[in-house]
């Protein structure tokens, strides 16, 4: 019955939408998943934007996803038959990675406005400080948009990254999350004193030395180094920011003997990447024969619109991307977390029979927290 | 006969000339030997073989001496060697053959003045010596930690580069365009390369070391053995890699170095050294975290160390 339910309202949004195809949408594969499965059936091709639009109309599917790669033959299978021609850059940026403390009050899977907000200070990070500072690429390039659940999505498509192969585009992922990161890259020896990173440096460097001064103000040293070693350096918290400053990491200690260090930059780095989705392996990013969120289609997890952005910090999920309206519908609740949606409250929940608005409702469906009486 | 080069070409500056026989493979050289032709002569055919030789089994070119006049059939007996080495059948030809070209090329970009580093980067599309465009240093990168792009200075697109760091990612880059471009596709080859071909072929090394496809090895390993036994040529971190844990699973020293033996760049004696040196400081076994970091982790088993790797059975 529910899955009926949030059937008919997908089709009726789509009947009345027109979500605009990504381009060269005929040069991917596409999938769709139902009720049970975000991917049910993958390996389609569509002739045109339009013949897709056509399909979502028809058949409602409850995900809608297509490759980040374009083929020549987007419906062939086996894989290696597609003939694979390049692939856009994807990244995912999900509020269960960033280890939000609200988890502990909503648990996995559920969202709230703090990790939200994480999420987005995390995509805007990616994007200014590393997309567009340090690799450099153009704005007009990157197309942002809420994942529809917890996070973002970036999509950077560029003629100039589509050749980019899969361990080419690990590289990337690597850098962003700080992974490989070795100290003794950073730390010279020069005339007899051992200099490291400034403030001011680019890329990584800037970054350790920026990183290393934030966390001895903010008394977090004991994230990458020994207690006692941290106390040392709160204690003479002015010397040791000083020198930094100037990359004369001698007054630190730790540039003289930093082969003892070797894990301290690694978590430091660790510390002050990013934290992709999918952090086991970023999978989305480089295996590029996965399937992406469409942008502008509907989530099955949310009812919430997968909706594109070009201003997120004025973008708000949880009233942006709400497309049902406020009509009642009846509901049984036997347990669910409070959720914001538009500027209201809803729940928290126990045993809770009555009415809500259609957008609450399809969300608390399709989260398998609610069924229809 | 006649293969459609004719080196007549005198407005050709000698610095160009020069520059065009060190680095044969620039795309200056190439537009040289189009202009110009050349006859397929037995001293030429016997250049491009030596040329051909050294590469495939000694793995080194010898650089021309700096006087050398003959700087036209330097550049021929490139063309003539690309041809025999294509006859010669085996990838492994090929790779030994671009990697001892890369070599010879960079030693010339040691020695020589910024001039011609400033006209070879260009000539891969890098127009500064000190900044190569990071999608282009993605593509040329040696695969190995100090040149990891994490530990490089990145800002606004470029990669700062030092001068020997930009040599050795051009020679990464001369590598790529020689292997990516052979093996040439030739109609009708003639006689003397095919024997020249099938001459070499017969003095390369077989595989002396079967190697043993045991299933419980961890996969990264099983992959990098894999590798070698194909005769594909390993990166420094995967070697580091694959030797400590062979030694950790009790192999003795000399079984490794021939285990390396059928790989492209192969030096006994440096291979030695290395594995000899790995031993010596005892190095233990990197994390999976830190093999994953190089791209060379191939499964996630889920474990800390692929010598706690127990096989794809449990129990027992
Ligand atoms: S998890 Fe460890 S043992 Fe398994 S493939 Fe990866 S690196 Fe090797
Ligand atoms: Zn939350």
């Amino acid at each position: 019955m529910e899955e009926g339910f949030v059937r008919a309202r997908f089709s009726n949004y789509y009947s009345r939408a027109y979500p605009s195809p990504p381009p060269s949408a005929s040069s991917r594969e596409w999938g769709f998943g139902g009720w049970e499965k975000k991917i049910e059936s993958r390996h389609s091709r569509f002739n045109s934007g339009e013949e897709l639009v056509a399909y979502l109309r028809r058949n409602a599917p409850l995900y809608v996803s297509y490759s980040s790669a374009y083929y020549e033959f987007p419906d062939a299978r086996p894989m290696e038959r597609k003939n694979w021609l390049g692939a856009d850059l994807i990244f995912d940026i999900d509020a269960d990675q960033l280890n939000p403390p609200c988890i502990e009050k909503h648990g996995k899977g559920w969202v709230c406005d703090t990790c939200l907000g994480m999420a987005k200070n995390e995509t805007i990070k990616l994007v200014e400080e590393f997309l567009l500072g340090e690799f450099g690429f153009n704005r007009d390039n990157l197309h942002l948009n809420f994942s529809g659940n917890r996070g973002y999505h970036i999509h950077v498509i560029d003629d100039e990254v589509k050749p980019l192969t899969s361990p080419q585009r690990r590289e990337i992922t690597d850098y962003i999350t700080g992974k490989g990161l070795e100290g003794k890259y950073f730390f010279f020896e020069r005339g007899g004193r051992w200099e490291g990173p400034k403030k001011s440096d680019s890329g990584w460097g800037g970054r350790l030395a920026r990183g290393f001064i934030e966390m001895v103000k903010g008394k977090k040293l004991e994230r990458i180094l020994k207690p006692s070693t941290s106390k040392r350096f709160y204690k003479n918290e002015s010397e040791v920011i000083a020198g930094v400053e100037r990359g004369n990491w001698d007054v630190v200690g730790l540039g003289s003997s930093h082969k003892s260090y070797e894990d301290t930059w690694e978590r430091l780095g660790q510390e002050l990447g990013v934290k992709l989705g999918d952090n086991i392996d970023q999978n989305v990013t480089f295996d590029t024969s996965k399937l992406i969120r469409m942008p502008d289609s509907l989530h099955g997890e949310t009812g919430l619109l997968a909706k594109r952005t070009s201003s997120l910090e004025k973008f708000d999920p949880l009233k942006d991307s709400v497309v049902f309206g406020k009509s009642p519908i009846k509901l049984k609740i036997e347990k669910a977390p409070e959720i914001r949606i538009w500027d209201e409250t809803f729940g928290p929940y126990e045993n809770f029979e009555g009415e809500l608005p259609e957008a609450v409702a399809v969300y608390l469906i399709c989260k398998r927290r609610a069924k229809l009486v | 006969m006649k293969v459609g080069y004719i080196f007549v070409s005198p407005q050709n500056h000698f610095m160009d000339l020069s520059f065009n026989a060190r680095y044969p493979f620039s795309k200056s050289a190439r537009e040289y030997a189009e202009n110009a032709g050349l006859e397929l002569d037995f001293g030429l055919v016997e250049k491009g073989k030596r040329r051909a030789e050294d590469a495939v089994l000694r793995k080194r070119i010898p650089s021309i001496a700096d006087s050398s006049f003959d700087l036209e059939s330097e550049i021929a007996s490139y063309a003539i060697a690309r041809m025999i080495v294509s006859q010669i059948g085996m990838g492994q030809a090929i790779e030994s053959y671009a990697i001892a070209e890369a070599k010879r090329a960079s030693s010339y970009l040691k020695s020589e003045g910024d001039e011609s580093l400033k006209a070879l980067a260009k000539d891969f599309g890098v127009d500064s010596e000190n900044a190569i465009p990071v999608l282009k240093y993605l593509s040329y990168s040696p695969r190995e930690s100090p040149y990891k792009l994490v530990n490089m200075k990145l800002a606004d697109g470029k990669v700062s580069v030092s001068k020997g760091q930009l040599i050795r990612v051009l020679e990464e880059a001369i590598r790529l365009r020689i292997s990516g471009s052979l093996p040439l596709k030739i109609e009708r080859v003639p006689p003397e390369i095919k024997k020249a071909a099938e001459d070499i072929r017969s003095q390369m090394p077989k595989p002396e070391v079967k190697i043993v496809v045991s299933g419980d090895r961890p996969p990264c390993v099983q992959h990098l053995l894999e590798k070698l036994a194909r005769g594909e040529n390993l990166p420094h971190a995967a070697r580091w890699t694959l030797t400590i844990y062979l030694l950790k699973a009790g192999m003795k020293e000399g079984e490794i170095v021939k285990l390396f033996s059928t790989s492209p760049d192969y030096s006994e004696s440096i291979t030695r050294y290395q594995v000899g040196y790995i031993l010596k400081k005892g190095y233990s076994m990197p994390s999976c975290r830190l093999i994953d970091s190089h791209g060379l982790c191939v499964y996630k088993c889920g474990i800390r160390s692929p010598l706690s790797y127990r096989g794809t059975k449990t129990g027992r």
